[in-house]
């Protein structure tokens, strides 16, 4: 290779590793959406990186098949929203399409299955376990209309099998392991779980529960908050050359 | 700017990759293949400067370097943002493959359109040659900030709002990359003037 071009490749590969080490927190340019099912709700989670949420982001959650859109609501300054799984989804038992626009052409959409959410029955204590103690103010006063809406309405009979001798109405029978995190770990728990009426009880294993499984959240947040590896970058740079090669053979063969 | 997938309706999508198609088909029309060297640095460059960071208050902004490969590429700044999108959006999933061609649009054509509205001055020497540089890349990325709300536009939040975001929030991308550009391009100049004159895409 000649000295000019040997003098680019220098300055490029320079300006490369300069470029790829000034990156401490490479903020993502997707958004980030996760949601779970936490008892009678879903809570959604929307964020760019660990350090910057989305605020006041639009989520709207669509019945997956149809496409007929069920509720929309504002993510607050944490970037969560949380809301009470409408009742006609149960009944159809839909998977629910949940869709987020963070403003400036971000969003992101993600899938929760019926199955997810039909096998954890809606809890009817008056304070949901939260997942995170921060989300526990906006919660709170969710929380009473969960009770008031779901007291009257028992669950659909069809859609609670393990639980179907407990009457689920009666109050506090909280799930007994009612996990927030990852929706697929609930029917296998809860159709292992005895039934416990002491609230006290209920509300130390609330406690507990938040405290162990916090760090496991955070570190399942993290996993998908993934930005460019050295890997992928490199990998990148070399389909460029690459592409161009094989553009230059070919046109070299013609003339 | 990149938009992700699934925020904008099918009609817009459409548009956006056929003039993409169209930019890109002139580009490599144009492409002297001599400079292909030429092309694929810029290109990779593109590629890796979405991932430098510019922290602007509570968010931040990534540069663009359009404005650099429309003085340098000219049309051929067509289809190497093609292929820096294209991998990026594979790889990284920043922007998306159905959104490719107005992503593209967004970045490509303000990059076109300053090669062409500052050309005389890149052409000239000293200190107009470095303003007209600096211009090329602040304009380029004003102009991708206004095409990308006016992408916007056409789905849920009105131009104005996003407009005044997008403008607002690469204020600093802006002089930045004009200074960049004023940078490469008065180097360039001692080093390797033929490249400045549009050579690598008549």
């Amino acid at each position: 290779m000649n000295y000019a071009a040997w003098c680019w490749l220098r300055t490029f590969l320079l300006t490369l590793v300069v470029a790829v080490g000034i990156v401490p927190e490479a903020t993502a340019h997707r958004v980030n959406l996760f949601a779970y099912v936490d008892g009678g709700k879903i809570v959604t989670e929307s964020w760019f990186s660990k350090s910057s949420r989305v605020r006041q982001g639009s989520i709207e959650v669509f019945d997956a098949a149809s496409g007929e859109k069920l509720l929309s609501g504002t993510t607050d300054d944490q970037g969560n929203f949380a809301f009470d799984i409408p009742q006609a989804a149960r009944d159809k038992k839909a998977d629910l399409r949940i869709v987020l626009r963070a403003g400036e052409g971000h969003g992101n959409e993600t899938v929760i299955k019926a199955q997810e959410y039909l096998s954890v029955p809606a809890t009817a204590a008056p304070a949901a376990p939260e997942p995170v103690s921060s989300e526990a103010p906006v919660q709170a006063p969710a929380a009473t209309p969960v009770v008031a809406t779901q007291a009257p309405a028992a669950p659909p009979p069809a859609t609670a099998p393990p639980r179907a001798s407990a009457p689920p109405v009666a109050p506090p029978v909280a799930p007994p392991v009612a996990p927030p995190v990852a929706p697929p770990v609930a029917p296998q728990a809860a159709a292992s779980a005895p039934v416990s009426p002491d609230p006290a009880l209920v509300a130390a294993m609330d406690k507990l529960l938040d405290a162990k499984l916090a760090p496991v959240k955070s570190m399942l947040a993290e996993a998908m908050d993934l930005a460019p590896s050295m890997t992928e970058i490199i990998g990148g740079v070399g389909w460029i050359f690459g592409l161009v090669g094989v553009a230059a053979y070919f046109k070299s063969r013609k003339g | 700017m990149h938009i992700s997938e699934g925020v904008l309706s099918a009609p817009v999508l459409g548009v956006g990759a056929v003039l993409a198609a169209v930019g890109t088909a002139v580009g490599l029309k144009r492409l002297d293949y001599d400079r292909l060297m030429t092309v694929a640095i810029l290109s990779a460059a593109f590629f890796v400067a979405s991932l430098i960071h510019v922290p602007i208050g509570p968010s931040s902004a990534h540069l663009i370097m359009n404005g650099l490969l429309g003085a340098i590429l000219g049309w051929a700044a067509f289809p190497a943002i093609l292929t820096g999108l294209l991998l990026q959006a594979v790889l990284f999933q920043y922007g998306g493959l159905a959104v490719l061609g107005v992503n593209t649009c967004d970045m490509a054509y303000p990059a076109v359109i300053c090669f062409y509205l500052f050309r005389p001055f890149l052409h000239a020497s000293g200190k107009r040659r470095a303003i007209g540089a600096f211009c090329c890349g602040f304009f380029s990325v004003l102009f991708s900030a206004l095409l990308t709300a006016a992408a916007l536009e056409f789905s849920d939040e009105g131009f104005f709002a996003a407009a005044r975001i997008l403008v607002a929030a690469h204020l600093p991308i802006m002089i930045a990359e004009g200074l960049i550009t004023a940078m490469v391009v008065s180097y360039l100049a001692k080093t390797r003037p033929e490249l400045l004159w549009g050579e690598v895409a008549r």
